[in-house]
């Protein structure tokens, strides 16, 4: 199969608005979302964290998980 | 100033389907990322849909068609994108072949057992991956210098997934195929590509 050849640069992202039709200020505003840190998702629970009063347990520490009888 | 040239544009016939916003955003990102437009049939109402596809498919220069996902609903199956894949092939006969069509699949000579009429079209396999996407998407198209990369285009990918649910939220749309929040990932996709060109001129 031949490739297709893409001669045009990129266009900038302000061109790409301009041929959709979208705002300069959309633009900036896409901008700082994309340039802002990203927030980390945190799971449930820390690890070490206590499951119940008092208890905290390591994955080590979890009894192992009964076998299946087949 | 000198003229910019016309970008061209890719019509990208795709289901909108909520289990295929991943390589969604894979076709948007990489395409964008090539220099091309993506023009899609989102907002598009049931009523002169046919026409609007039609309208589409004659301005663009290339169609990239995904048949990996036909979907049914009660067992009946939805026929719309080989229908539409059907027209872009009509257009390209008789444009001379101006109109260049592409087939996405995702796994290997299913498109030649389900669609045996396109088996000289030789179908691009993406395993259902962003990176089969892209991977598939630059087999196609290159750029001079073969400047942009898979695993650029992954990185932007990724970058942009990060901040979907940001873009949605500013866009005040729940899913990923409304008009609204198809422009701004256009637009993402380019902001990621120009911190490309940067990176590259800074190396």
């Amino acid at each position: 199969m031949e490739q297709i050849v893409i001669s045009n640069p990129v266009p900038t992202p302000e061109e790409m608005a301009e041929i959709i039709g979208m705002s300069p200020e959309r633009v900036v505003a896409l901008r700082r979302i994309m340039d802002q840190p990203v927030k980390r998702q945190q799971s449930g629970r820390k690890r070490g964290t206590p499951i119940a009063s008092g208890l905290t347990m390591r994955s080590s520490q979890r009894p192992a998980k009964a076998k299946r009888k087949r | 100033m000198a003229r910019r040239k016309r970008v061209q544009t890719v019509f990208l016939n795709i289901p909108y389907d909520n289990g295929f916003e991943d390589l969604y955003l894979a076709y948007i990102v990489g395409l964008m990322q090539l220099g091309l437009h993506v023009s899609v049939a989102l907002a598009v109402p049931n009523q002169g849909r046919l026409e609007t596809i039609i309208s589409l498919i004659e301005k663009s220069d290339y169609s990239v068609h995904d048949l990996s996902n036909i979907r049914t609903t009660k067992g009946i199956p939805h026929f719309n994108m080989p229908v539409e894949l059907g027209l872009a092939l009509y257009r390209s006969h008789y444009s001379k072949e101006k109109h260049g069509v592409f087939v996405f699949e995702r796994k290997r000579y299913r498109a030649q057992r389900s669609t045996s009429d396109i088996n000289g079209l030789d179908p691009q396999i993406h395993n259902g991956t962003a990176k089969g996407v892209m991977a598939g998407l630059r087999n196609i198209f290159r750029q001079p210098g073969d400047a942009t990369t898979v695993p650029e285009m992954l990185a932007s990918y990724r970058a942009v997934q990060k901040r979907l649910p940001e873009i949605r939220k500013n866009a005040g749309g729940r899913s990923l195929f409304e008009a609204s929040v198809f422009k701004d990932l256009t637009v993402v996709a380019l902001i990621e590509a120009q911190k490309l060109v940067d990176r590259r001129t800074l190396a």
